[in-house]
This record gives C-alpha cells, structure tokens and sequence, in this order.
C-alpha cells in the first residue's frame, strides 16, 4: 500500500513538473514571437460551432477567416481597409490570428471559453458572439480581464447597458432594431390605408427574446396600439402547436416574432398546419434571417419579414459587398453570407483598424483607439452601418439605420429604406387557400 | 376557453403523445431487461431520422414506404451496439455503464454534425402530408399518421411480449435474470432481441417524426428528455407504463400551452411528474 502510494506520488510530481516545464516552455515561445518582425497577433472569437445553430456557427467562422486573410494578403481589387496591404502597417506588418472557439450557444460554455482564450491563448481583444445570453457573460470575463470585447452579432440592448467599460459593439441593438420594425410597420400599414390597431408577440424565452418582448410592448404603446396576444415560448421546443393557437385566436393586425432557426421553421410549418396566415409578420432576425430557414420553408413563410443589416441582393447597390459576397460563396462552396456573418466580418476590421491606430498589442492602447474609432460607411460592408462611431458611455456604435428584409419567391429581397429596395413588399400576406 | 380550442389542443397532444410513447417504450424496455439505462437513445432516433431523410433525398424513397426498412435497420443497429458496446460493460460499475451510453451519445451527435454539417433538413411533400379540417379543429395527416403507427407498434409489441414463447421469456428475464437462466433461457438472446426490438421502436418513431420534423444533429436531445420523463413516470421497466407516460405527457404539455400559458407547458409536465412520483414513488405501472 506505502508502495504504491509513493510511486503514485512520484508520479504525480513528475507530472506537474512535466507541464509546467511545457508552460514555461510555451510561455517563452510567445514572447520570442511578440519581439521580431513574423509578429502574430491573436484576436480571440467565440461563436456557436455546434448546437442548434451551429450552421449560423459554421458561416461566422468562414467571415471571420476571409475577413483575417483580407487582412493579412494583398487583395489589390478590394477597396475596403487593410485590403490593399498585407498585415497592420503601424505594427510592421504584423498578421492578425484569429482564435476561434465553440461556446455552444450556453452562457456558462461562453465564459469559460473566453477565460480559455484570455488566459491561455493570450488574445488581445475578444469578438463574439451571436446569443446574448452568450456574450452576456462572455463580457463580464472580459471585463473581469481588462480586455476589450467586441460584439459581432448580439442584439439585447442590456450588454451595453451595464455600464462595462471594455465592451464594445459595433451591430446594432435590439433597441434600435424593434423601433425600427414597428416603425416600418407603421408606415407600411397606414400606405396601404389599413392602419394597425393590435398587435402580438411571439418570442423565445433567453435574454434575446425577453429583451426583444420587453421592446414589442414598449413600442407598441409609444404608436398606441393593443398587445392582443404575448405568446412566450420555450426555445428548441418539440411543439408549436398551443402557441400558434393562441396567435390565430388573437388575429392580430400585426405579428412580431424573436426566435431561433429550429423555432422558425417549426413555426411556419404549425401556421400552415393550423391554417393561419397573419397579415403581417416581422421577425426580429436572427431565425427568420437565417438562410436555412428560407431554404427549408421559403416557400410556405412568403411575405415574411425581418430586419437586418446586409443582404445578399444589396451587391449592386455597395459594390465592395458584391465583391465580398462572391469570396464568401467561393470560401463555403456556394453559401450566402448572413448578415451575421457579414457583421462578424465587419466587426474584425473594426478590430484590426483599433489594433492599428493604437500601434500596439496593449489592452489599454486598444480600449483608448476603440473610442476614437471614427470609420465611413466605405469601411464596412454592412448597408445597414453608416460608419462606426461608439458612443462615449456605452460603447455602442451609433451610426446604424436597419434594413427590411422580405421573403418572396423563396428568397430575401430588401424592401426597406427606399433607396436601398430591390423589390415592393407584399402585404397583406394572402391566406394559405389563396395561393 | 371554446370547447373546439381544448378538443384541438388534446387531439394534438395526444398525437404528439404517441410519437414520445413509441421512443419511451425502447427506452424502458431496455432498462427492464438488463437494467441499463440507453443515454443513446435520443441520439438514435436522431440516425434513424437522417437514415429516412437520406433514404428520401438519395433515393426518392418517401417516408411512407421507407418505414419497415428503417425499422429493421435500426433493429439491426440496436443489435450491433449490444454486442459491441452494451454487451462489454454488462455487470460492471453503474458509471462504466452510463459512461458507455453517454459517450455513445456523444458520438453519434458529433459525427453527425461533422458527416452531415448542422444544416436543417426537412422531407418536403411526402406522401403524407397536409392536414385534416374537421369544423374550426385541425389536425395534421403526419401526425394521425404517427399517432396510428405509434398504437399498432404497440399493440403488436404488447400481443408479442404477452402471447408469445419469446416475449414472455423476454418478461421473465425482465423480471429476475437468474431464474430465467434456471428455466433454460437464453439470456444472452435475449438481451440481443430486446435491443433490436428497442432501437426498432426508435427507428418506426424516427420515420413518422421525420415526415414532419426538421433534422439536425441535436434533433434528438429534445425528444430523449421528454422519453427518460416518460419513462420514470410511468414506472422503469414497464412498457405500458412507458407508452401511457409518453401519451400523458403530450396531452397535459398541449393542454397547459392552451389553458395556462405555452411558457409554462413544461413546468406543468414536471409538475405532474413530480406529483405521481411522491404520491406512487415507482411511477403509475413501475414495479419494486
């Protein structure tokens, strides 16, 4: 019994000697590369590679590796920052690294993953992160770390709401988004001459789509319509069916909906089941922008609308997204390039721009340039950014007017702002048995 | 509350019901046999799903007719991961067992996402589709289709396990392995059998979900949860308690979505649950 006790404590000490020799090892490694001219420089992301929308995942991923070779090579034809050089000129050349990790779409994994890249990978700004609920705690280890985060792809207006000093966000919030949906519906309602009394809501229940209801009834009351139905729901439920009976029982004038990708889908499969159709639905992204979800409903989901801030039909009216979007298709074998994925590709110049106007790889120098950023439109490929700017108390980039998107002919067609629409919206959307 | 709202909200209840009855009853089955409980389980109706949407993309094979084939091809898989995997850590710790299955699980849900990406596929316009209209009630056919198969799997698992040599030495087995050895069963054959018949039941499930259901890799999750809660309620190691578990699941999720509030379905479900495990601690049929 001693025996085997002492060898398992030799063991043991070997062990740990073994690995912190490694570290050190490791360690030292880093700091050779951070002196001499191959200069890396590790941005951390994390975004949900796996899970229910791990194909949302798998497209932020491939933004983000275009976005870092733009960077990194020489892209003479490309008229965006850093395309037409190779690498960030104020830190010599030096390549941007992309470390990306999984955070499953859970808040817990989020945190952890991004302590992982913080401490481990040693990044020096952190991007992410496509769920709020994610980057909700994703941040806070950021904070924690005195590290900038900055957010691609999250919408609830609470992450730039928490007085955070080191979060940054250069996608638009939920605030904005909703005002803009009921804003539009408004307009659209009143044109066709039936202007909307009642209104309903259907959302998932993390913190997106809360936040996301929480500003459906706010801004319903600002226009003074009636919240006929408030329908919640378990997100990645196996059943839709309760709800979109409440929703057909309600009729209301006008649906507003916040959901995942498995949820949309499931929706308009219940709507056509139930035999519902409401006269309009705006979605609040995120599921209803997902390209999977016009692939496997689009037919049924006509009329369908949604606010985003890029769409791949936009190619001619910003010619360098044109441009972006064919290298996207080329990259992933064909696929469209979300918003999503477009604003993670967006957020990582903003980073690199930062990085390269502070001249170093300190957090501090980083956090300083990211409040002077002061970006055109030109610099990013969203049509929905007018620039980046971030606001001085919340690091929230103002400089945002939303798109409407609507599903028609199996597609997404931009109906919303006027100058940027390639096709008239179609409302009201007609009955199942009418078309 | 209109009387058509509730019919409606029950009839599909049910139906729903019956589709996680029919993944239940393999689930305790199993469990009643050998006293391992699958956390694969889920995850295979997750293969039996694809193996049906692959069948239908590849082949122009519908739903409909691919039915007995991917039933007896999950048979056989059910077979193969007890003589793989199962058969290797029978009698060992309880961990090893549940670290068998789980990874299992794992296992297949990853492979899935790297063989077949994290994209949703969906069946469009099989043979079965569209919905009934019967007044202001409507009910769609894939799901009659799946409450139907759901009850006539049942039934002949039941006329089979009670009215058969083999399904009652499976039941003796079930309820004490050694004088089931001293009565001259095979055991061993037993243990094959009711994993082929367990993972049989989940393939029959999987084809009638994936007629309407999207596909993904964590497809199975969802479903597998509700199955283990069935299965407790209605009491381990009972079929019918399983079956009857999985329909009064689907009943009671639906109705609270209508008559509580659909954020509280499932806080209802596991209040039920709760309830019938203090006051019957075996579940409604579960024996000692």
């Amino acid at each position: 019994m001693v025996k085997i006790t002492r060898n398992f404590a030799i063991g043991l000490v070997l062990l740990f000697t073994a690995t912190l020799l490694a570290g050190c090892g490791g360690g030292a490694k880093d700091e050779g590369k951070a002196q001499g001219g191959d200069k890396v420089i590790k941005i951390g992301a994390i975004q949900p590679l796996s899970g229910a929308v791990a194909a949302m995942g798998a497209d932020s991923k491939a933004a983000l590796e275009l976005a870092s070779d733009i960077i990194n090579k020489k892209y003479d034809d490309l008229d965006l920052p850093f395309a037409k050089t190779e690498g960030l000129p104020n830190l010599g050349g030096a390549k941007i690294q992309v470390v990306i990790g999984d955070h499953q779409g859970d808040p817990n994994v989020a945190a952890s993953t991004t302590e992982r890249l913080i401490t481990q990978e040693k990044v020096v700004v952190m991007t992410g992160s496509y769920h709020s609920a994610a980057s909700g705690t994703a941040t806070e280890v950021a904070e924690r770390n005195s590290i900038p985060f900055v957010i691609d792809s999250s919408s609830s207006p609470t992450l730039t709401n928490r007085g955070l000093k080191w979060t940054f966000r250069v996608w638009p919030h939920d605030g904005m988004f909703v005002a803009a949906i009921f804003d539009y519906a408004d307009k659209l309602a009143k044109e066709k001459g039936t202007p909307i009394k009642t209104v309903a809501t259907f959302c998932e229940d993390t913190l997106f789509g809360h936040d996301s209801a929480k500003l459906a009834k706010e801004n319903a009351q600002r226009l003074g319509w009636q919240v006929a139905a408030e329908v919640n729901y378990k997100a990645n439920t196996t059943s839709l069916d309760s709800e979109v009976q409440k929703l057909k029982a309600a009729n209301a004038d006008f649906v507003f909906g916040a959901g995942y990708i498995s949820d949309a889908i499931l929706f308009v499969k219940t709507l056509k089941k139930l035999n519902y159709a409401p006269k309009m639905f705006i979605g609040n992204n995120t599921g209803y922008s997902d390209p999977n979800f016009v692939k496997s409903v689009g037919g049924d989901a006509l009329g369908f609308m949604t606010r985003a801030v890029s769409n791949a039909d936009l190619g001619e009216k910003k010619p360098v997204l044109g441009k972006i979007n064919k290298l996207f298709a080329e990259k992933t074998g064909g696929r469209p390039m979300s918003d999503t994925a477009a604003g993670c590709f967006s957020t990582l110049f903003v980073v690199a721009d930062a990085i390269n106007r502070a001249g170093s790889t300190n957090p501090e120098s980083i956090q300083k340039a990211l409040l002077e950023t002061d970006l055109p439109a030109s610099a990013v490929i969203l049509p929905a950014l007018q620039g980046v700017k971030f606001d001085q108390k919340t690091h929230q980039n103002e400089k945002i007017s939303p798109l409407i998107l609507q599903i028609q002919d199996g597609k997404f067609v931009t109906v919303y702002p006027d100058n940027l629409a390639t096709a008239k919206p179609l409302y009201p959307i007609p009955a199942w048995d009418k078309r | 509350m209109d009387s058509s709202i509730l019919l409606q909200a029950l009839l599909t209840g049910v139906a729903v019901g019956c589709v996680y009855a029919l993944v239940s009853v393999g689930l305790s089955l199993v469990y009643g046999i050998m006293d391992i409980i699958n956390f694969a389980h889920g995850e295979l109706l997750m293969v039996g799903m694809y193996g049906t949407f692959f069948m239908w993309v590849m082949l122009g094979i519908d739903p409909l007719i691919a039915l007995p084939i991917i039933a007896l091809f999950m048979a056989v898989v059910g077979v193969f991961i007890y003589k793989g995997i199962i058969k290797q850590i029978y009698g060992s710790s309880a961990l090893a067992q549940i670290f068998a299955t789980f990874g299992l699980a794992t296992f297949l849900s990853s492979s899935a996402q790297a063989l077949f990406t994290p994209n949703f596929r969906t069946i469009e316009n099989p043979i079965i589709h569209g919905s009934i209209n019967i007044g202001s009630i409507y009910i769609g056919k894939s799901e009659i289709f799946a409450a139907v198969v759901s009850a006539l799997a049942f039934t002949l698992l039941y006329l089979f396990l009670n009215y058969t040599n083999t399904g009652r030495a499976l039941q003796a087995t079930s309820e004490n392995k050694d004088a089931a050895t001293l009565m001259g069963i095979n055991t061993e054959k037993m243990f094959m059998i009711g994993w082929g018949i367990s993972i049989g039941l989940v393939g029959i499930a999987s084809v009638v979900l994936a007629n309407y259901f999207y596909i993904f890799p964590g497809v199975g999750t969802t479903f597998g949860l509700i199955a283990y809660v069935a299965v407790a309620l209605g009491g381990f190691g009972n079929v019918m308690g399983a079956f009857i578990g999985g329909i009064i699941i689907g009943a009671v999720e639906s109705l609270s979505g209508v008559l509580i509030s659909p954020v509280y379905k499932y806080t209802v479900v596991f209040s039920v649950y709760l309830i019938v495990v203090l006051v019957r601690p075996k579940g409604i049929l579960g024996r000692s």
